[in-house]
């Protein structure tokens, strides 16, 4: 009955938003507030219609309803509450379900409360919303419905896809579609300016809109990669995938939107090109949607080949060739005939950023499409990969970090050459200090070195840029302290300082992007278990192995010591999952962060007795950068988009009203970004760290010296043992590995005794009485002793029983065993030893 | 398709049926049908005349509470009947 009465409701939705598109041109056509108040309360009821469906299928997922096929494909009985939840955008069907969803809840925000900018353009512009709306459920109606029923109720679901269980992947997608709908908007108000002639204000109008859209396809795009660094297990986060792309096409044109709107409400000109930018992002999020659900360009992650794709297609000329044909047939007005300024004005140089904008959603485009193509055309497939996509784009991008560099120095003519020159000192001292610091620390390709030079000049402009306007309040006989100067700065003109600091995120980014792109590291290492085997700086030790059945799969966990310049640092645990309902195998990564570095093992194999690894290493310079500067990133954008009082003027009742709505509204959407944000860096990160504070000694280093009394009531201090090789075993009685180990030992004691080697047994976590029973039991005579407190333990680091390690002569580690040892190899160890 | 979805699809398209309705059963002269012949009329004008609702950003606009004629932010009498517009009732 549910699945039923899902489907009819998005029926009857698509019904209603079809009515509520007629109803609103008809309301315009007859100058008719009927017919307009009915076309509004029919984008209400479009609403609350989706929002029931969408709440009919979460209701299925909670409730088990198997029998309806999509709640069999990516839920289980077993699946945690908070994923049967996400599963709801699991897959193609929920995905379009909740985008109509989003996109009806957007056009209702639109109608609700019309500011007075946006007044006139709202009836236009919820022509073309309830159209879209109408198209997307249609669409979710007809081709993808979440509410299919299979014939009968099978016992239990498939689950959801191992690969989706990260936090980031639960909220990746709705902040994208957020971000996508939200496009929706804008693309409306320039569709309504033109058909209204009304082309000068809208960009303004709609601004808060294009920032929101525009912040929360940034958060998407960002979650998604740190998803695919974290869980992905390549050692990369951005793989220049056709999904990836989809995703990065319109967030090009939406960046560029919003700096060209900046010019439009200063200066006045760039009419066409807001009108088209906002066009095409709304073109390229359908782009997108076709691109990722029609298998044209195939995809690492890509759905399953759908029907959906002629359909989409459609809908993308119809909007391009209309939009395109309005603004032709309103050119008239369209043209601005302003002075142009030189390019080193500031004016100049936001014209630049648009150029380079556009350069890079074409650079984009083309590596994108290029594979179908040359496929097209001449039969064979040329792939554009992920280095064709970084030498195209590399450059651009650091074109426009030198633009954020350069800009704040020009003045808004190109006669202000004179600001440049004394302003230009930090950004000079930036570059060269980066540069040099970077060439200092090993960084030396030129190519990187040129980049860090451009980083560091933009990254010194904008902190001086602060630095100039906190000092300008600070100053003087009324001056604030700094910190509360940097406060009102950012309460008074959150667009300006929201912008700073999303520059500041985008600065500390491109350092991360140089690090990872230019100087990573990757090798594969087999290990055996306690040999040490350096890579980089540091000096990996396989542990041990471990397997750990689960409820839908069998996790394999690999742990090892890492050691940087000798230094113990930590242990990390690799896991691979193997899932096998779904006949796949996630490779979870663990991970070390530090400023300069993430070190990244992957296990990739393991031989059957467990004492042999293979080891994926990855070494990523400067990586913490990239999710650092994501999250200020994204702060600035919150910033930037946070209303201020005095931009409203409203009678009080009723502004107060809106800004109580508009300041819920807009905490709860930072709390929203903020916890994705916290989740998925704080939870995400660091997976399979366990650190502790002293490691094992390592081969060659001295092995930490202690003083134990033995149960026969002697003491033994290994520093009196100099001169002589000692073989210390840590071992318990409740340990079955060190009870099969004990002959062993004996014979090794036996044979070389009389060569003056030492070996001592200490008992971790045990108790005299078994202890003597053991010894008994195997008939052992070398010294043993218990590790009372376990202090030794401790300083020797070990991670379990039975660990043995072979001092030499001279005090240092010669060779650690983790698990049992064996006759054979003691005596080899022992002979080339003594030999020395 | 059972019975009871029927009924429920039929509930539910009645319910929103009447939502749509309403605004043709909305008693003229009312304040609902000033707000949107303030906001619908206005834009039947839009095309070649210049609309009455700024497209763009201009000061705020306050009116005499006297004559009700349009002031400037910074007039200090209405220049239509001269009442003062600082410090008084405005």
């Amino acid at each position: 009955m549910l699945a039923e009465v899902g489907t009819i409701v998005v029926g009857l939705a698509l019904a209603v938003a079809l009515y509520a598109a007629c109803a609103a041109f008809w309301g315009i056509r007859r100058a008719d507030s009927c017919w307009a108040l009915s076309a509004r309360n029919g984008v209400h009821t479009t609403t609350g219609l989706l929002g029931l469906a969408l709440l009919a299928l979460l209701v299925a997922f909670l409730g088990d309803q198997f029998q309806i096929q999509y709640v069999a494909q990516h839920s289980s009985i077993a699946l945690p509450l908070y994923l049967k939840v996400s599963s709801v955008w699991a897959g193609q069907e929920g995905s379009l379900l909740l985008w109509s969803f989003l996109q009806a809840l957007f056009t209702s925000l639109v109608v609700a409360r019309p500011s007075d900018r946006t007044r006139s353009l709202v009836p236009w512009a919820t022509v073309f919303l309830c159209l879209v709306t109408a198209f997307f459920t249609a669409v979710t109606l007809f081709l993808s419905s979440p509410f299919f029923q299979l014939g009968m109720m099978p016992p239990d679901g498939q689950g959801l896809n191992p690969l989706l269980r990260h936090p980031g992947m639960i909220f990746h997608p709705p902040a994208l579609y957020l971000g996508y709908v939200g496009l929706s908007v804008p693309f409306a108000f320039a569709l309504a300016a033109l058909v209204t002639r009304q082309v000068r204000g809208w960009p303004g109008a709609v601004r808060r809109w294009t920032l929101a859209a525009w912040l929360f396809l940034g958060l998407g795009l960002l979650l998604g990669a740190r998803w695919a660094y974290d869980v992905l297990g390549w050692g990369g986060y951005w793989g220049w995938d056709p999904v990836e792309n989809a995703g990065l096409l319109p967030w090009f044109t939406v960046t560029a939107l919003l700096h060209s709107a900046v010019m439009q409400e200063r200066r006045g000109g760039f009419r066409v090109w807001n009108l088209l930018l906002a066009v095409f992002s709304f073109t390229l999020v359908l782009f997108g949607t076709f691109t990722t659900r029609s298998g044209l360009i195939q995809s690492v992650h890509a759905f399953a080949r759908s029907n959906l794709g002629p359909y989409f297609l459609t809908a993308i000329v119809l909007t391009l060739a209309g939009s395109l044909a309005l603004v032709y047939s309103r050119r008239s007005i369209l043209v601005n005939s302003r002075p142009v300024e030189g390019l080193f004005s500031r004016d100049g140089m936001f014209f630049l950023a648009l150029i380079l904008f556009l350069t890079l959603t074409v650079s984009v485009l083309i590596g994108s499409v290029l594979p179908t193509i040359t496929e097209a055309l001449t039969g064979q497939r040329y792939e554009a990969g992920p280095d064709w996509f970084d030498r195209v784009t590399g450059p651009q991008f650091a074109a426009l970090v030198l633009v954020i560099g350069v800009c704040p120095l020009l003045g808004s003519t190109a006669s202000a050459m004179r600001r440049l020159r004394s302003r230009g000192l930090p950004g000079l001292l930036g570059a060269a200090l980066l540069t040099a610091g970077a060439a200092l620390a090993g960084f030396t390709q030129w190519v990187s070195l040129v980049g860090f030079a451009i980083i560091g000049l933009a990254g010194a402009t904008t902190l001086a840029e602060y630095v100039r306007d906190v000092a300008a309040r600070s100053r003087g006989p009324a001056g604030e302290n700094p910190l509360r100067a940097l406060w009102s700065l950012f309460g008074r003109n959150r667009r300006k300082y929201g912008g700073y600091l999303v520059h500041t995120g985008v600065i500390l980014m491109a350092l991360g992007i140089v690090g990872t792109r230019m100087y990573a590291l990757e090798t594969e290492l087999v290990l055996s278990s306690g040999k040490p085997v350096p890579v980089a700086d540091y000096t990996l030790v396989f542990e041990e192995l471990g397997g750990e059945p689960a409820d839908d799969h069998l996790s394999t966990w690999a742990s090892l010591a890492v050691y940087r310049n000798g230094d113990y640092l930590t242990r990390l645990e690799p896991r691979m999952d193997q899932y096998v309902g779904f006949d796949q195998t996630v490779a979870l990564p663990a991970l070390h962060s530090s400023l300069r570095e993430d070190l990244y093992l992957v296990l990739a194999g393991w031989s059957e007795n467990g004492a042999i690894a293979t080891f994926k290493v990855f070494v990523n310079p400067l990586a913490s950068f990239l999710w650092f500067g994501g999250l200020v990133f994204l702060v600035g954008g919150a910033v930037a988009v946070w209303p201020s009082a005095r931009e409203e003027r409203v009678p009080a009742p009723q502004a107060r009203r809106r800004m109580l709505g508009t300041n819920v509204g807009l905490v709860v959407g930072l709390l929203v970004v903020v916890a994705a944000g916290v989740a998925m860096w704080g939870w995400g990160a660091g997976f399979g760290i366990e650190a502790r504070s002293a490691g094992r000694p390592l081969t060659g280093q001295p092995a930490p010296d202690f003083t134990l009394d033995l149960l026969d009531g002697s003491t033994l201090a290994l520093a009196d043992l100099r001169g002589q090789v000692v073989v210390i075993n840590f071992w318990a009685t409740w340990c079955p590995p060190c009870e099969d180990e004990m002959p062993d030992l004996q014979v090794s004691w036996s044979e070389y005794q009389a060569e003056g080697v030492v070996f001592v047994g200490i008992a971790f976590d045990d108790e005299e009485a078994a202890v003597q029973k053991m010894i008994s039991r195997f008939g052992l005579t070398y010294p043993m002793a218990l590790d009372v407190g376990g202090n030794i333990s401790a300083a020797y680091g070990i991670t379990g029983v039975p660990e043995t390690f072979v001092v030499d002569a001279q005090g240092n580690v010669a060779h650690v065993h983790i698990g049992p040892v064996s006759v054979q190899e003691l005596r080899d160890e022992l002979e080339s030893l003594l030999e020395e | 398709m059972g019975v009871g979805s029927v009924l429920v699809g039929i509930a539910m398209a009645l319910i929103a049926g009447a939502y749509l309705a309403r605004p043709f059963r909305v008693v003229r002269g009312g304040t609902d049908w000033d707000q949107a012949i303030e906001t619908w009329v206005a834009q039947a004008h839009a095309e070649g005349a210049a609309p009455t609702v700024v497209e763009e950003d201009t000061e705020p606009v306050s009116f005499c509470p006297q004559c009700g004629r349009r002031v400037g932010p910074d007039d200090r009498f209405c220049a239509g009947c001269g009442t003062p517009l600082r410090g008084g009732a405005a």
